[in-house]
């Protein structure tokens, strides 16, 4: 537990130091939104709401995926001996969850400025930014420690993640029209909570029995 | 040659022959005019299918049946050709459950056919003028119906010929939940035991189940072209079949992509459990949670209850079974082709 957070530091002050990764996130964040700004004008609202969670897809397979890349390999050698391979897929959930939500809220606030929306933000909002990039992160962090092994393994990573990432990128469009109030259909969101926190829930247990087995050697 | 070969291509050989060959039981296409006033006299045209109402010495009784059991028997029955009647009724002032609106299902009989059952048929409205017309709804049950005796398919509205599809699309789904199951069973003996005939035997399955699956869903989207009007819907049910398929071909790029062969068979291993765990709340448990179309789902009947009857268990299950040892088959083949290519390179 303790070295876990250890590692969540460690994570926090290489990114303080070495800002290249998030600037490089937020460079991205900035210039598609001036794109979808002059590109659309005026959007409907389910324009808005698939352009967001499409946006922040790109955004999780920049800052997680790229970020595996990152390190150079006597880092990569020493977070092994420092920690098992669970407590460091855990570790990058946590802190990854953490970046996005701050790209995430960013996001927000930058769409609702050049979209002129009534943008809502109450609790329920807020509660699917923040499940939206947990989900987000837990699979690109499950699925970049996975390929490890491979070469040009951040290619590998985003590419295996898609797949994924569309029941959850549909069931999260779903659930932002539904809580601002853009579509009349309410029934059944407790369920797509539940799917949600579900299929996080199958892949953390995956990653927590298989990681131990790959890493064995 | 291993027995369960051949068993495959006599299981396969069966459901194709019989599958394609044995006819449907007869049943109503259309009725015309399909609404109704009450104490109005109407003229059905009633097309049948497979049916034999000209046939000299037949008898061709004709009823309308109500929710609560109320029968209604047509006045006259006049016979165009074998597929063609007109049934003449002359409808009750009142209709029995006094509702405004009641749907009601037709039923032929006819000697050589049996009953024939056509639900919703016609709606009856109620009229707010009385006509004073001398029927009335009975609830005596006609002691004729019985279904025509023999070995046919059942005969369902807008499915008609398609339900034949049931034997080669739902099996190769089925056989396919197999093989990857068997998959998964040879990944975890791979990462425990580490021998790496285990990975090959689970690279050929998911290969053979990764074109099953395709033609699952090539001969799924033919079946929505001719049941729904369109190859593709924005159903939940065949986007995440869809996803799943996605899941498993980024297996294939996975193993590509891996030189180590060590390091390729236990990532690959730690990949087949996944897909095949994110796979089953994909297809079983979120379909499940909204509505779809597609049978089994959203309320739908899907296998079992009546839709399933006897006749095509007989077929189905059989498919089934051959598809599975079809798949194994391939699977082996794969295998052993895969080990001449590892002793050629000299990997072990």
């Amino acid at each position: 537990m303790w070295r876990v957070l250890h590692l969540i530091t460690l994570d926090f002050t290489r990114n303080w130091k070495q800002p290249r990764e998030w600037l490089t996130v937020l460079l991205f964040l900035l210039s598609i939104s001036v794109v979808l700004f002059m590109g659309f004008n005026r959007m409907r609202a389910e324009t808005w709401a698939v352009m967001y969670w499409i946006v922040m897809l790109f955004m999780a397979v920049g800052a997680i995926v790229g970020d595996q890349g990152a390190g150079s390999s006597r880092e990569k050698y020493l977070y092994n001996l420092l920690a098992t391979p669970v407590e460091i897929f855990i570790s990058r959930i946590v802190f990854n969850t953490l970046l996005l939500l701050v790209l995430a809220l960013i996001l927000y606030l930058v769409f609702g400025i050049f979209f002129d929306w009534q943008l809502v933000m109450n609790g329920q909002v807020l509660l699917i930014v923040v499940l939206g990039t947990f989900s987000l992160s837990v699979i690109f962090c499950f699925v970049s420690t996975l390929v490890l092994a491979a070469e040009k393994g951040s290619i590998l990573a985003s590419l295996l993640g898609f797949p994924l990432v569309i029941p959850v990128i549909l069931l999260l469009i779903r659930l932002f029209l539904i809580e601002m109030g853009f579509t009349n259909e309410s029934q059944g969101q407790i369920q797509d909570y539940l799917s949600l926190i579900g299929i996080d829930a199958l892949l953390i247990g995956l990653g927590i029995i298989l990681f131990p087995l790959i890493w064995r050697s | 040659m291993k027995w369960w070969k051949f068993l495959s291509i006599v299981l396969l050989l069966y459901a194709l022959v019989v599958g394609m060959l044995v006819p449907l039981r007869p049943g109503i296409h259309s009725a015309q005019p399909s609404s109704v006033r009450t104490g109005e006299n109407l003229q059905l045209k009633i097309t049948g299918y497979n049916t034999q109402y000209a046939k000299d010495g037949t008898v061709n009784l004709v009823w309308l049946k109500t929710d609560g059991d109320a029968f209604l028997k047509a006045s006259s029955v006049s016979v165009e050709d074998d597929q063609n009647l007109t049934a003449s009724f002359t409808i009750p002032d009142k209709l029995p459950d006094e509702d405004r609106i009641e749907d009601v299902t037709l039923l032929v009989h006819n000697t050589y056919d049996g009953t024939a059952v056509f639900p919703s048929a016609v709606f009856i409205t109620r009229d707010s003028t009385l006509k004073n017309t001398a029927t009335t709804w009975t609830d005596i049950r006609p002691d004729k119906l019985s279904q025509k005796e023999g070995f046919y398919f059942p005969y369902r509205n807008i499915l008609v010929e398609t339900i034949r599809n049931t034997f080669y699309h739902v099996s190769l789904w089925f056989a396919m939940f197999i093989l990857l199951l068997i998959s998964v069973i040879y990944a975890i003996l791979y990462l425990f035991k580490r021998e790496i005939r285990y990975d090959r035997r689970s690279k050929a399955l998911i290969s053979a189940g990764i074109l099953f699956g395709l033609l699952g869903l090539a001969t799924g989207s033919i079946w929505a072209k001719v049941t729904w009007g369109t190859f593709w819907t924005t159903d939940v049910k065949l986007n995440m079949a869809a996803v799943s398929m996605l899941i498993y071909i980024g297996y294939v790029i996975l193993r590509q992509s891996i030189s180590d062969r060590e390091k390729k068979a236990t990532t690959s291993a730690a990949y087949a459990i996944f897909a095949y765990f994110a796979m089953i709340p994909l297809l079983f448990i979120v379909p499940r949670l909204t509505d779809s179309l597609h049978p089994g789902n959203g309320g739908n009947p899907g296998l079992g209850g009546e839709d399933l009857d006897n006749t095509l268990r007989m077929v189905f299950y059989p498919a089934i079974v051959g598809f599975t040892l079809l798949g194994l088959w391939l699977s082996d083949l794969s295998y052993r082709i895969e080990r001449i290519r590892d002793k050629y390179f000299d990997l072990e």
